[in-house]
């Protein structure tokens, strides 16, 4: 289960961030078997779940590294651990190299959760929370072009496209382009206002 | 010294790298004329340059080579010291997959003498002979008119531009990215 709250959403959706725990892996492991999630994480192929304990351990959990298990939490969901029935992980987002100028985001929701309205809320939370806590001057993201799911998503809560990587990753039969997108600071303050946030 | 020809070009050969090359290696990491625009954040001491020689230019999936012009009795082998001169370094990371990511760069007293197109095509067309790569990618900070300069002249796209990306010589600046496919590069004339 994800461990404490680390950001609450400011709907009343009961959208929170919580810490990646170990005994996560099996839920990450659906990640590394996403030919286009995986991407993020430069990975070409599928783990094991103890592959993944380590990338937790290793990854994760590094310093220079953010990783969030976005929950939908119960009415009596604590900011503690949560019991298994009052929390529900619906996306993992995660950012590399937060300690430079650009940290590269990642972020995954389970087939079953899409759809449901957390997506976008859950990627704007993670990322007020990465402006809050490092000195991050831009951000970026790499999505297989045929990922339309996440493409949306990135656009939805304001990246720029900045170019395409031609041909990049073999995927599904065939070598595909890989979309840049990065996002600055002052757009994502400039975007919150104009939003009324 | 650098070791062995790997790769010959009209006036530049690509030679293995040595342990007791790091302080050529160092150069790119400390020499202010060139540091910013390769991205040196960190520089380096001599020790940590060769260790770097032995984590990161000796590992599968690293080709790095000192670019070198040699003398006229220069040996394909190993030269002396004063049968070849050290220009440069050409290099690229992930020559093990199918995407390779291209550095390379010229000390300051070799630069404008034509040597740095020679050394990359000679580098470039290595990789593709030698590694089942689909295409090369590279890329420069928006102010390095020089290696753009040189990736567009050799037929490279520019395909990306991650905006205010790095913080390097005092300011936030562009990386412009390019790329250049297997069929791309074989159907010019280099």
């Amino acid at each position: 289960m994800p461990g404490p709250i680390l950001e609450v959403g400011d709907g009343d959706d009961g959208l929170v961030l919580r810490t990646v725990e170990r005994e996560d892996a099996a839920l990450l492991q659906r990640l590394f078997a996403d030919p286009y999630a995986r991407l993020g994480l430069h990975e070409h192929s599928h783990k094991s779940e103890a592959e993944v304990e380590e990338f937790v351990e290793e990854q994760v959990e590094d310093d220079s590294n953010a990783g969030y298990l976005a929950c939908v939490d119960g009415e009596d969901a604590p900011y503690d651990h949560p019991d298994e029935d009052e929390t529900t992980p619906v996306a993992f987002l995660y950012a590399h190299h937060v300690d430079r100028d650009r940290p590269g985001v990642v972020c995954w929701m389970p087939p079953e959760h899409r759809g449901e309205g957390y997506a976008e809320p859950a990627l704007e939370l993670m990322l007020d929370s990465l402006w809050r806590t490092y000195d991050a001057h831009t951000v970026g993201t790499e999505v297989l072009d045929c990922d339309g799911f996440t493409r949306d998503l990135v656009e939805s809560v304001g990246f720029v496209e900045e170019g395409c990587g031609r041909e990049v990753r073999f995927v599904d039969g065939e070598y595909r382009d890989a979309v840049q997108y990065g996002l600055l600071r002052e757009e994502y303050d400039e975007g919150a206002r104009a939003g009324g946030e | 010294m650098p070791g062995p020809i790997v790769a010959e070009g009209d006036r530049v050969v690509l030679r293995t790298v040595e342990r007791d090359d790091a302080a050529l290696l160092q150069r790119s990491s400390t020499d202010p004329r060139i540091r910013y625009s390769l991205g040196s954040i960190h520089h380096r001491s001599l020790a940590e340059q060769e260790d770097g020689i032995e984590h990161w230019v000796e590992r599968d999936g690293s080709f790095v080579t000192v670019a070198c012009v040699d003398d006229e009795d220069a040996p394909a082998g190993n030269p002396d010291d004063d049968q070849t001169t050290p220009i440069g370094s050409f290099s690229a990371r992930h020559v093990d997959g199918d995407r390779a990511w291209l550095a390379y760069w010229l000390l300051p007293e070799h630069t404008g003498e034509g040597y740095g197109r020679d050394m990359a095509t000679t580098g470039i067309d290595y990789l593709f002979d030698h590694f089942d790569l689909h295409g090369i990618s590279a890329g420069a900070y928006e102010f390095n008119d020089a290696s753009r300069g040189l990736l567009e002249d050799m037929g490279f796209t520019q395909v990306a531009r991650r905006r205010e990306g790095r913080y390097i010589d005092g300011d936030y600046y562009d990386e412009v990215q390019y790329d250049v496919l297997r069929r791309e590069w074989e159907s010019s004339e280099q």
